[in-house]
């Protein structure tokens, strides 16, 4: 073998290689804009699937995730507001989540009761 | 969208869903910053020098609504004369007699940094710069991210910052697990790159689908343009996940 042709196998070898992964970014691209979930479907499936019941026993802010607003509820559940609903959930307020409904009941410490919808939330995001 | 309530630091004037009252205006603007309330009418005077003499007065209202607007009345008319409004999430500023700065209710951010990164399949890159929230306070940041694809180069980035939901965007949100896909061009005149990300929930299983991009809470999309140096031509397209502090 001469170094001629070693070197010609290389530069396919590295083309064919840099061509793979330029390739893997833009299927990866194609597949976000026409086949994978729309945001709003996977808020949506992940919503539909939680569940939780009990009262706010906390709330602190998660300064390493986006400073979300995150609550402790008094059945073990750490649960992330969405920035749209954190000005509605306070302390002691009790929550209720069931599987396969789209709806948190609210009920506050004076009596009202509020409805926190998925589908409500993911309407008007960007 | 929130309602509004004012603060003024400086001689500006900016509308802060976060504040509520004087110890929140001072906890989030800093010292020195003045509770103003949910909405206000600011008056100042200015006499003509020359002419008339008359005395003109400014009066700027603050809304509820997270608007701005400026009427002018002159001498002992007895109505104000409708100038300039701005509504929330218009961009510019109104000025008064008296040289305060009226921002209307902004919920976006920007930052701008230095970035260096490369992927020969896989690769990883740095970044640094400052943030802009969208009640005007800046903080800086910085980036670790890992990266896929092929490309390598150091540039310049400007970004916008939109958050997913109504609400305003804090410079606190910017720290935490991010996405982006970047495709960039080297050319013997410069480089430029842009970048379309966004915040992501570090436990999600969709971080490579670019529409999870911004849906978690506080979540926000970026646009980004870099410019880099010039070089041999090339191209390259990577896919970055990275951790913001």
């Amino acid at each position: 073998m001469n170094s001629f042709e070693v070197n010609k196998a290389t530069k396919v070898v590295i083309t064919i290689f840099i061509g793979f992964a330029f390739l893997l970014v833009v299927v990866m691209v194609l597949w976000s804009m026409f086949k994978a979930p729309k945001g709003k479907d996977i808020i949506l499936k992940n919503a539909i699937v939680e569940t939780f019941h009990g009262n706010v026993d906390s709330i602190y802010r998660d300064s390493r995730n986006h400073n979300a607003e995150m609550l402790i509820l008094s059945d073990g559940t750490l649960y992330g507001v969405y920035a749209d609903w954190e000005s509605s959930i306070d302390l002691n307020d009790s929550l209720s989540k069931s599987k396969g409904s789209y709806v948190i009941k609210v009920y506050k410490k004076n009596g009202q009761k509020m409805m926190l919808d998925y589908r409500q939330l993911v309407k008007n995001w960007h | 969208m929130t309602p509004a309530d004012w603060v003024e630091k400086n001689g500006k004037y900016i509308s802060d869903d976060r504040v509520v009252d004087q110890k929140t205006a001072t906890q989030y603007q800093g010292k020195g910053a003045k509770y103003i309330g949910k909405s206000a009418e600011v008056y100042s005077k200015k006499t003509a020098i020359h002419g008339s003499g008359d005395v003109y007065t400014d009066r700027v209202t603050l809304g509820k609504d997270g608007s701005v607007s400026r009427a002018v009345r002159r001498g002992d008319f007895p109505n104000f004369e409708t100038q300039l409004t701005l509504d929330a999430g218009d961009k510019g500023v109104i000025n008064n007699f008296n040289g305060s700065e009226f921002v209307p209710k902004q919920t976006t951010g920007a930052y701008i940094g230095l970035s260096a990164g490369f992927a020969f399949l896989g690769g990883f890159g740095i970044s640094s710069g400052v943030v802009m929230d969208a009640t005007g306070s800046i903080k800086p940041y910085f980036t670790f991210s890992g990266n896929v694809g092929i490309g390598q180069g150091i540039g310049i980035d400007v970004g916008s910052i939109t958050p997913t939901g109504g609400n305003q965007f804090y410079k606190g949100d910017f720290s935490g697990s991010s996405a982006s896909y970047n495709i960039g061009i080297t050319t013997p005149a410069g480089g430029f790159s842009y970048s379309k990300g966004g915040s992501v929930d570090s436990q999600s299983p969709d971080k490579l689908n670019m529409n999870s991009f911004g849906k978690n809470d506080r979540g926000y999309t970026t646009d980004q343009q870099s410019f880099g140096p010039t070089g041999k031509a090339s191209v390259g397209a990577m896919y970055s996940y990275g951790i913001t502090w």
